[in-house]
């Protein structure tokens, strides 16, 4: 597996004129970052919108359906109101920039671009098919889980320098809970380490391709994968573990002092999570970009290749974010002290017990 | 231990249930959706009612409907109206026209075309007075009693705040022309309305209603004082006050205002012999009786003491008189209209003769009287520059003139109006001279 930028810097360098290498490293490193932001950025649109819809239809309700693109709507079904997010988009970029008087400015100014910064390097970890990777490191999870924990570095940052007490109540809240929920989080994924011996996703995916997948790999994983799911949900902060955000306690927590341009990034940034934790899932435990006829024996060889690869990844990874935004408006927010109690408690407990027994299943099979 | 693993479980059966119910509302969405897209889509309308046997009570919140071609422009609905939100402009075809305005549904020939019936719903204030007075039954909240007439509304919400002006009647330019309207289509595109010989048009007479007699005052030289001197003699006349201590009241303003001279007494001296009135303050009720109801009086319906009763035998009266219908014949058909109320008594009986016997002597005598106090233009109040003066002075010109004062009184009126609101300039006092200069 070689990631896009080894394969871009063959394409434009040549290897006699150390100047142009620089050069053409900057260009691979450009154009990878671009195509990253606008997988975040597009990411953020659709998902706001499929979000609202979802929840409309869980609720009875119909959604939003007046805004259309170019005049076209979609009618009374699921794209009635296609354009709605584009036009909340444009609404959020131009509206005025407001810092409260007694915020610690440069802190407030700072903290949304390392929450960015966080989600941005973790994608660049992040397979979105066979190949095709911004960067395919053979630590791969680790490096993923480890980048996206900077972003609590951020929220802290948000919270204190708003100077509200809400802020700091929803920062001090979502600090603890994403340094807990790591736990579980890492625990389940190093269930598959220990089975597959790697850390690499695209080994992963071909010990994958090779025996089953993950999920059904024997029932200590099934386990793990549905730990890492219900931790997954509370790594992005996602209700029912929204405690940071608690609209009904901390007015919106952590992001209680930020509007437009701003908090458009948090925004993106916390649809980015769902995002790589969907990926992330649906690679270290359905498969990657194995197509799911392969279960059933079944191959064609024109379903295989990167581009059906990065359908099936997609597929699975949307799937996920249905069953994130399903949790969402299904279940109440929890407690502070049941958060904890679930985590610490429940989740790992049963994730180190899982260790074990998988360890002892690998001794055994 | 038991207790943990008994939480977990129970926690797992929780949230699969839960995942059940809300994947179910998802799937289901298009049976389960009760959202109603509320400008696109309506819920059915249902007939509004308070909860009790009061049918009548049904048309209190609905909207004002009119059915144009039942509407003879008689404008009464328009003078019922308190706030004013109705607008009627009709055409009387001259004598001798060809024009046929067409007969309404209740069989009476209308006598005029209504080249305008707007009403503003935004002023509109739902009080049904209007509805009441219309010999036709023509304008009338639609739903409830008159639901056969014309179906409840939904809302009357419209886009535009100027749709809800409500244009009834739209005859074509064609119509109004050849009704004779040339006239009143030239107003109202603004242009200047021909001249024409007042030939075809009655000559109106004068005014039966008393005036105060000014000559006296107006003798006076210095414009200030004139009008101060207008003022109190106004008001010392009102009061029904004799000549001479008229004089005397005029004499003590002045005084008071600083503004008397000795030149003045030979005035005053006037003023205490003169007549107060040009015409004595003799028989108003003469004037009363409308001349359009054939000499007949309808007060002697008064004489009714019930109610109903009476309400049912004025409307029948009039509506008869409409139809120029002769003394007998009126009190015939006031005859049958209370009978069909059952209402008819031997009261009922007494009154109608006594209505017969005093009509049968006056004959119908037909005019066009007016009062001579309209003949101002408040057009010439649009000379004041400032809004704020300008909307002043016509309020109170309205005012006024609707209090039946004469042109020289109103003008003094204004006048005064402004200058207690520190507004009146010299260029102004020229603008609302010109108001009387002008008739």
């Amino acid at each position: 597996m070689t990631s896009v930028i080894d394969s871009m810097l063959k394409l434009f360098g040549s290897p006699q004129a150390a100047g142009s290498s620089a050069v053409s490293l900057i260009v691979a490193v450009v154009i990878a970052g671009l195509v990253v932001f606008t997988i975040m950025a597009v990411m953020a649109i659709v998902a706001v919108y499929f979000e609202r819809k979802v929840s409309a239809f869980m609720q009875d309700r119909i959604g939003p359906m007046e805004v259309g693109i170019f005049g076209f709507k979609g009618g009374k079904q699921f794209w009635g109101g296609i354009g709605q997010t584009l036009a909340d988009t444009v609404k959020l970029l131009v509206k005025e920039d407001i810092l409260p008087k007694e915020a610690d400015k440069k802190l407030m100014i700072m903290a949304p671009f390392i929450i960015f910064i966080a989600s941005f390097l973790t994608f660049i970890g992040v397979p979105l098919s066979e190949n095709l990777v911004v960067s395919d490191f053979n630590i791969g999870i680790f490096y993923v889980m480890a980048a996206g924990s900077i972003g609590v570095i951020g929220i802290i940052l948000a919270g204190w320098s708003s100077n509200n007490k809400w802020s700091l109540y929803g920062a001090l809240r979502s600090a603890a809970q994403i340094i807990s929920y790591e736990i579980p989080i890492g625990l389940s994924l190093m269930l598959v380490v220990i089975v597959a011996g790697s850390l690499n996703f695209g080994d992963i995916v071909a010990w994958q391709a090779e025996h089953r997948w993950f999920f059904i790999h024997s029932p200590f994983a099934f386990v793990a994968f549905i730990i890492y799911v219900i931790a997954g949900v509370a790594e992005t902060n996602r209700t029912p573990f929204d405690i940071p955000e608690a609209e009904s306690e901390l007015v919106a927590g952590w992001m209680t002092e930020y509007s437009g341009f701003r908090w458009s990034i948090f925004f993106m940034s916390e649809y980015a999570n769902v995002l790589i934790i969907s990926i992330i899932a649906s690679v270290v435990f359905l498969g990657g970009w194995l197509s799911p006829l392969a279960i059933f024996g079944v191959h064609f060889t024109w379903l295989e290749g990167p581009l059906w690869g990065l359908f099936w990844i997609f597929s699975k990874a949307v799937f996920f974010v249905f069953v994130m935004m399903w949790f969402r408006w299904t279940f109440p927010r929890l407690r502070v002290d049941q958060l904890m109690y679930f985590c610490w408690k429940v989740l790992i407990p049963f994730a180190l017990a899982n260790i074990i027994f998988i360890s002892v299943w690998e001794l055994i099979f | 231990m038991g207790e943990y693993f008994k939480n977990i479980y129970s926690g797992l059966q929780s949230f699969v249930a839960g995942l059940q119910l809300s994947l179910h509302h998802y799937h289901s969405r298009k049976k389960l959706v009760a959202t109603l897209q509320y400008p696109h889509e309506k819920w059915p309308v249902e007939e509004r009612h308070i909860g009790f046997d009061l049918q009548d009570y049904n048309v209190v919140r609905s909207r004002l409907h009119v059915d144009i071609n039942d509407c003879i422009g008689c404008n009464q609905c328009m003078r019922a109206c308190p706030v004013d939100c109705i607008k009627i402009e009709s055409v009387k075809p001259p004598k001798g026209s060809e024009f046929d305005p067409g007969t309404t549904s209740n069989g009476t020939q209308k006598r005029m075309l209504v080249a305008r019936f707007d009403i503003d719903l935004t002023e509109c204030m739902f009080c049904n007075l209007c509805t009441y007075p219309c010999p036709e039954d023509c304008i009338y909240m639609v739903g409830g009693p008159n639901s056969a007439k014309h179906q409840i509304e939904y809302e009357y919400s419209q886009r535009d705040r100027k749709d809800l002006i409500f244009h009834f009647a739209n005859p074509p330019e064609e119509e109004i022309l050849a009704a004779g309207g040339a006239d009143y289509l030239a107003k109202k595109k603004g242009l200047p309305v021909p001249e024409k010989p007042a030939a075809g048009v009655a000559a109106k007479p004068k005014s039966t209603e008393p005036k105060i007699n000014y000559t006296p005052v107006n003798a006076i030289t210095d414009r200030m004082t004139r009008s101060l001197a207008k003022k109190a003699f106004t008001a010392a006349v009102r009061a029904g006050k004799t000549p001479s201590e008229t004089a005397a009241s005029v004499k003590q303003a002045l005084e008071e205002a600083g503004k008397y001279t000795s030149e003045l007494d030979a005035v005053m001296e006037s003023i205490g012999k003169a007549d107060l009135m040009t015409q004595a303050v003799q028989a108003p009720e003469t004037k009363l009786t409308k001349p359009d109801q054939g000499g007949l009086d309808i007060k002697l319906l008064n004489d009714l003491t019930d109610r109903m009763t009476r309400s049912i035998a004025k409307k029948a009266f009039m509506a008869a008189v409409r139809e120029g219908k002769d003394a007998r014949a009126v009190a015939d058909s006031i005859q049958s209209a209370l009978q069909a109320a059952n209402k008819f008594s031997d009261e009922v009986k007494s009154v109608l003769a006594k209505l017969q016997s005093a009509g049968g002597a006056s004959a119908a005598t037909e005019s066009d009287q007016k009062p001579a106090s309209v003949a101002l233009n408040i057009k010439v109040l649009n000379g004041i520059s400032d809004k704020m003066t300008r909307g002043l002075a016509k309020k109170t010109f309205m005012a006024a003139r609707r209090e039946g004062k004469i042109p020289a009184e109103i003008v003094t009126e204004v006048k005064q109006t402004l200058e207690d609101a520190g507004k009146l300039t010299p260029e102004y006092a020229k603008i609302i001279d010109s108001l009387q200069e002008g008739t």
